[in-house]
């Protein structure tokens, strides 16, 4: 228990070692966010980005759901611009822009849990390899030569074939999409972390920790992952864009779940349906709507680099 | 991708000056990345067998359908095929067979496997080698330019050209290509590699050929050189910042001089890797504009294997895609501690 | 310091490129202007006025006639090889081919053949009852890849021999009518005899030898397979010199090929793109139906031929009321206007209407009529109750069922949520689950489904569609993967197997009964709640080619694709030219289109495309050099930049 007291100075009174840590981080956001604002870009983007994610949240309110129901469908098919569907509709008579709104769901559900599962791996084995491979410890360095061996390999095998043969035995649903795109993302993230890790190994305070007798487990979640969090947040937003765009390739290619209009099967129904037909917007505006959102990620984790790594901020 | 290659390249090179530094001679880093490369070689071997034995084959249950073949008779079938042996024979015939460039028999087309594959072969490195040839001039002056004069409008309007271009779904662009150009108006063809029914021979066959690349030349062209000349930029810039640049210019070295025979070089580096390593890569991203130009290539190939489902066709693609992108690292690695200046002097 | 360094430079730059691009698209847009809609193809890139071009997205494996699986390989090798006979344009009935005449013994078991003089083989040698003889004989091999791929006609055949240099006997184990038409290649002995048994299934046969009426010339794996007309055809030279079936990803580029004359014919188009080609001048659209159909196929009850039970199918499929009352949930009227685009009619019976004599038409009284009322009374009367969430329940179970289904097809797919609907508006629980065909026809064999949707395509001989719901077509072997038969909703029925045995052996109207017989009971037993007959849109540049023989009929018959004929491709010729009819051609006689009119010149403009791209190309490259290469010198230095 403290004792508030003001002292003559009027400085704030010292009080218990997490409210310090937490007064530390606030200040660090503070400046953080004062740094990310000076970038128009970076602004631009996260803009668009909240925007887009409000659309996705506000669906329900935004177009009725009913309006995905291919047998409830009843304006006519392949139709120009009208009042009621003002992006033109597809071969099952379906609103363009209902399925737009609503495919932002998807589309940004699995580029969001493809990146959180592809970020954890890649983290998990970046932090441990930088770590155990720092240590002076023959044990150490094959740990780490296995991670890196075994990251390398991955990197190896092409993306969209593995992509596709797993997609293709586990079936076209979300989960099975969300799981290949994770599980093929992760080297990137793993090369860029290990990196970070080893440099963050060399600073002091880690030599102290390890003096002090704090084990491995101690070392790595509680000194090189928050020092590591910030460059794996950028990281993290660039992963994103992605897996959005890897999402859009495996639907067109017929391996994306056809009960769902994500961004990408809008563009494979376009693509067999809509070519030559009356309305050309339900091919465009899929295409549009993915570049703004992949441009919008790219912009803020390019923005949120450069603040971290001021040598990058020149750019 | 982009910033993982670029932190790949830029380790890769920290990795070799600290190799060279450590007293390791050239000679012995070379063998060591060729053993490697190899070794990796061998892992993606193992992998490819046990995922294509892992999944569901049994040509002769689909050739046999419906008749009474005995079980002994299928299993005769599916021998032709290399399957029906205990694993570790499958195995161990995988291996020899695949170093005699015996990819086995295709269970579509009947013939075997490296004949499928040598016919798609030719094709993609077609594509792919002339759009990288494209997006590698294009994209490295482009990021040359816009690196040297940062912030002015070519560099502004570039930049905004290539982020565009990277978010852009490949298969997208190339669909309205197809549209505008095949449909709209009638200037390039609709798809195929000829023209249907020949293409004629001699002068006027290439002439069709080209006719025929166009489209989706561009299209990969186009997708890639984004990437490259956004690497190309920001090498650039960082290079600019170093202090023998510094030096060079308060010796009063002309600007193009600087940049031609300093900045350019050195900044070059982790572009050359980033190419050498997307080239592997690109042979099997081309399956999008392959698909959607009707390009018989690799690409298409494994993706209607795929759907058959052809596994020895997929098995010898996959095999061969793997291949190219360990060659490419191979190459980049060798390219970077041949041309890295300090590699060379340790 | 103020210095604008770079920006002249940075103009010219832009200047020259912009030079070049406009030179780029200028050449393209007066070619553009040249050529109307609807065109015909430059004069020095068109593939020749006597080449016809099929455009498909299905694609040839191969040139074996053992192993072939695709529609189209079966569309190549009636081209190359003849059977015996053929089917009828007008009415499936026997028609001479490589047989001229046959007969059958008093006794049903015997059948004689006389094989056409004169024929040859296209590297010269002449054909023979030898051939006949050799090809037969290599198919009745039991256990054989050969067997296994002619058994729905060489069934029966216990032994086969030549009794002259132009005659063939065939002896029956029993009486078998569908022997005049045998759908079985002929293949020349002098080559075949040097393929062993063991090399069968893995034979490339890439310069196919036949006595056909075109010649493989070239076959590119993917991408098309190239033919040229038999010039010593013993049914006469075909009105083309040459025919390609080129094969594409997607049918929209198909259908831009079509209407910019790089093709000639479209086989696979979606509705929609069917619909796009409407009024293009030049291009003819036939809507025709086909012997395909969907059904929406149950789980009755899997059992292996030796009646052991296996797999998980939810046991309320085995009750008949179940079937019966989501047949009459399924608006069929609205799948047909919705997901066929109006191309087709709703299904009822196995055997589809473009066989009428062997199509069963169930009496109006009979028939699932779209009626979710009477579905849900049925259900309820069954002891269905509606339970909570609008879920049906019996005995504490819910009436919850999985739904599957081939995800490469669009129609599956746009069918799907249809069925979802309309069944889970009479209260059964639907689980949607698209997946590859071969994880679907897997988890069939193994009785691991209670619904999915597929189709078939039915021929002339309804003999092997029948077979699909015998008893012995039912998976066989043991755990964990059965070997599936042909079965796929498991149905046995003593009743039906005893007829299908019966219509083997009998002929004329006779077996018309006992086929319209077997399909009343199966429309009885719903073991598929059968969806939509499907039409064929085919679409064809009926400015450039005429001659086309449709069957089964004039007016409404598929242009090509037909069921296991190939009158149109021997009847096809140029407009403008005259038909050849030989003793065979009688098909030709019915053909549509104007029999001879003015030639219409192709309006190609002189600047062609190739050409266009090159120059193109030279524009832009030299261009790119341009830049690159001018040496131009920047008298700037750091400080002048600053």
């Amino acid at each position: 228990m403290s004792v508030q007291t003001e002292t003559a100075t009027g400085i704030p009174p010292i009080s218990s070692g997490r409210q310090i840590a937490w007064e530390r981080r606030r200040r660090a956001m503070a400046k953080f966010w004062q740094e990310y604002r000076k970038d128009r870009d970076g602004m631009t983007g996260l803009v668009v980005l909240v925007l887009m994610i409000a659309v996705a949240l506000a669906a329900p309110l935004l177009a009725s759901s009913r309006g995905l129901n291919p047998t409830l469908a009843t304006y006519p098919v392949n139709a120009a611009p009208g009042w009621h569907y003002p992006l033109g509709t597809d071969s099952d008579g379906r609103s363009v822009l209902t399925e737009l709104i609503w495919g932002s769901r998807i589309s940004l559900l699995i580029g969001f849990a493809a990146t959180l599962l592809s970020m954890v791996i890649g983290a998990v084995i970046g932090i441990v390899a930088g770590h155990f491979g720092t240590l002076n410890s023959w044990f150490g360095r094959q740990t780490d030569n296995v991670l890196m061996r075994f990251t390398d390999w991955f990197l190896v095998v092409p993306f969209l074939p593995l992509a596709i043969v797993l997609a293709r035995t586990l079936g076209p649903s979300l989960h099975v999409i969300i799981i290949v795109i994770g599980i093929t993302s992760w080297p990137g993230t793993a090369r860029i972390i290990r990196a970070q890790a080893l440099a963050v190994e060399t600073r002091p305070y880690l030599e102290r920790a390890r003096a002090l007798g704090a084990g491995h487990w101690h070392q790595m979640s509680k000194h090189v992952l928050p020092n590591v969090m910030p460059l794996l947040l950028a990281n993290t937003i660039l992963t994103v864009a992605g897996t959005i765009l890897s999402e859009t390739t495996l639907s067109f290619l017929g391996l994306g779940d056809p009960t769902r209009a994500s961004w990408g099967e809008m563009l494979n129904g376009a693509f067999n349906n809509g070519v030559g037909t009356g309305n050309s917007l339900w091919l465009i505006a899929p295409g549009v709507a993915i570049i703004v959102v992949v441009m919008a990620f790219t912009l803020v984790g390019h923005a949120l680099e450069a603040v971290l790594n001021p040598k990058l901020r020149e750019r | 991708m982009l910033e993982g290659a670029l932190a790949a390249a830029q380790e890769l090179r920290g990795e070799e000056a600290g190799a060279a530094r450590g007293g390791a001679g050239l000679a012995r880093s070379l063998t060591i990345k060729i053993v490697s490369a190899i070794v990796t070689l061998f892992f993606v071997l193992v992998f490819n067998f046990f995922l294509f034995r892992v999944l569901p084959a049994d040509p002769a249950r689909n050739l046999a359908r419906g008749t009474a073949l005995t079980a002994s008779q299928m299993a005769a079938v599916n021998r032709t095929y290399g399957l029906g042996l205990p694993l570790p024979q499958q195995f161990w015939n995988y291996l020899v067979q695949t170093l005699h460039w015996n990819l086995g028999i295709s269970f579509e087309y009947h013939i075997g496997v490296s004949r499928v594959i040598g016919s798609a072969l030719w094709p993609t490195i077609l594509l792919v080698g002339s759009s990288t040839v494209f997006s590698t001039i294009i994209g490295v002056w482009t990021g040359i330019r816009g690196g040297w004069h940062r912030g002015s409008r070519f560099d502004k309007t570039s930049t905004a050209i290539n982020n565009t271009l990277y978010a852009m779904p490949d298969f997208w662009l190339g669909m309205v290509l197809l549209i505008v150009f095949a449909s709209k108006w009638f200037i390039f063809p609709e798809g195929g590699m000829h023209s249907f029914g020949g293409g004629g021979t001699g002068l006027a066959g290439i002439n069709d050929l080209l006719w025929h690349l166009t489209l989706p030349c561009i299209v990969l062209t186009l997708v890639y050189l984004a990437e490259y000349s956004l690497v190309m930029r920001s090498s650039l810039i960082d290079e600019i910042g170093s202090d023998y640049l510094l030096t060079a210019r308060a010796k009063g070295l002309r600007d193009a001089m600087v940049r031609r025979r300093h900045a350019v070089p050195n900044a070059l580096l982790p572009s050359i890797t980033l190419i050498m390593l997307n080239l592997g890569f690109v042979i099997s991203g081309a399956i999008t504009t392959e698909t959607v130009f009707s390009w018989p290539g690799l690409g298409l190939l494994s993706y209607n294997a795929l759907n058959f489902p052809d596994y020895p066709v997929l098995e010898g693609a996959f095999l061969l895609f793997s291949a190219a992108v360990i060659a490419a690292n191979l190459i980049a690695d060798l390219l970077l501690t041949v041309l890295d200046p300090r590699v060379r002097q340790a | 310091m103020l210095r604008s360094n770079s920006r002249p430079h940075w103009r010219l730059a832009a200047a020259g490129l912009a030079i070049c691009a406009g030179v780029a698209a200028a050449g393209p847009a007066l070619a553009a202007s040249a050529a109307p809609v609807g065109r015909a193809m430059p004069a020095a890139t068109a593939h020749g006025p006597t080449t016809f071009v099929v455009g498909d997205t299905a694609a040839v494996d191969g040139m074996n006639p053992y192993v072939g699986q695709t529609s189209l390989d079966f569309e190549v090798y009636g081209l190359i090889y003849d059977d015996l006979t053929d089917y009828g344009q007008l009415d499936y009935s026997a028609q001479p081919r490589l047989a001229t005449s046959w007969s059958v013994s008093k006794n049903q078991l015997i059948w004689t053949y006389q094989i056409r003089h004169g024929v040859k083989w296209t590297d010269g040698v002449p054909l023979t009852a030898a051939d006949v003889a050799y090809t037969f004989q290599r198919d009745i091999q039991p256990g054989s890849v050969e067997f296994s791929d002619n058994s729905a006609y060489v069934q029966n055949i216990t032994s086969v021999k030549q009794t002259g240099p132009y005659t063939v006997v065939m002896t029956v184990s029993k009486p078998t009518p569908n022997m005049d038409k045998l759908i079985v290649p002929i293949l020349p002995k002098h080559i075949w005899e040097h393929v062993s048994e063991k090399q069968v299934s893995t034979f490339a046969n890439s310069n196919p030898v036949g006595s056909g009426a075109f010649i493989v010339t070239k076959f590119n794996i993917n991408q098309s397979v190239e033919l040229k007309a038999n010039p010593n055809y013993w049914g006469g030279k075909p009105g083309i010199s040459k025919l390609v079936f080129q094969n594409f990803t997607n049918p929209s580029a198909e259908a831009i090929a079509l209407k910019n004359g790089s093709i000639d014919f479209a086989e696979g188009l979606t509705p929609a793109l069917f619909n796009s080609l409407k009024g293009v001048p030049g291009v003819a659209l036939n809507n025709a139906p086909s012997g395909n159909w969907d059904e929406l196929a149950f789980n009755t009850g899997a059992q292996t031929v030796t009646n052991k039970p296996i797999g998980n199918g939810n046991p309320a499929l085995r009750d008949l009321n179940v079937r019966l009352a989501i047949s009459y949930a399924l608006n069929r009227p609205q799948l047909v206007s919705k997901v066929l685009g109006g191309y087709g009619s709703p299904a009822s019976t196995i055997i589809p209407p473009i066989y009428p004599q062997f199509h069963y038409t169930p009496p109006a009284s009979a028939t699932y009529n779209y009626d979710p009322q009477k579905a849900g009374q049925i259900l309820t009367a069954d002891g269905w109750k509606m339970g909570p969430g609008g879920v049906r329940v019996k005995n504490g179970k819910q009436l919850s069922l999985r739904l599957y289904w081939g995800s490469d097809s669009p129609t599956y797919n746009a069918d799907a949520p249809f069925i979802q609907a309309w069944l889970s508006a009479i209260g059964i629980k639907v689980a949607v689950t698209a997946m590859s065909t071969s994880t679907l026809t897997q988890d069939i064999g193994n009785g691991q489904y209670d619904m999915f949707i597929w189709g078939w395509g039915v021929e002339p001989n309804p003999d092997f569609q029948l077979s699909v719901f015998t008893c012995a077509q039912r998976s066989a072997g043991s755990p964990p993967n059965y070997t599936p038969g042909w079965s796929d909703s498991f149905f046995c029925n003593k009743q039906y197997d005893t007829l299908y045995l019966a219509q083997k052996s009998l002929g004329g109207v006779a077996r018309e009964n006992v086929v319209k017989q077997m399909q009343q009971i199966l429309y009885a037993n719903e073991p598929y709640a059968l969806l939509t007959y499907d039409n064929d849109p085919q679409a064809y540049r009926s400015d450039l080619f005429t001659g086309f023989a449709p069957q089964p009929d004039a007016r409404n018959g598929l242009m090509l694709f037909q069921e296991v004929s190939w009158w149109s491709y021997r009847c096809l010729r140029p407009v403008g030219t005259s038909p050849s009819l030989t003793d065979h051609n009688i098909g030709c006689q019915h053909e549509i289109g104007a029999p001879v009119q003015t030639v219409a010149a192709s309006a190609g403009s002189s600047i062609s495309g190739p050409m266009i791209g090159g120059i193109a190309a030279a524009v832009v490259i030299l261009g790119l050099a341009w830049l690159l290469l001018a040496r131009r010198r920047s008298t700037t230095t750091a400080d002048e930049r600053e």
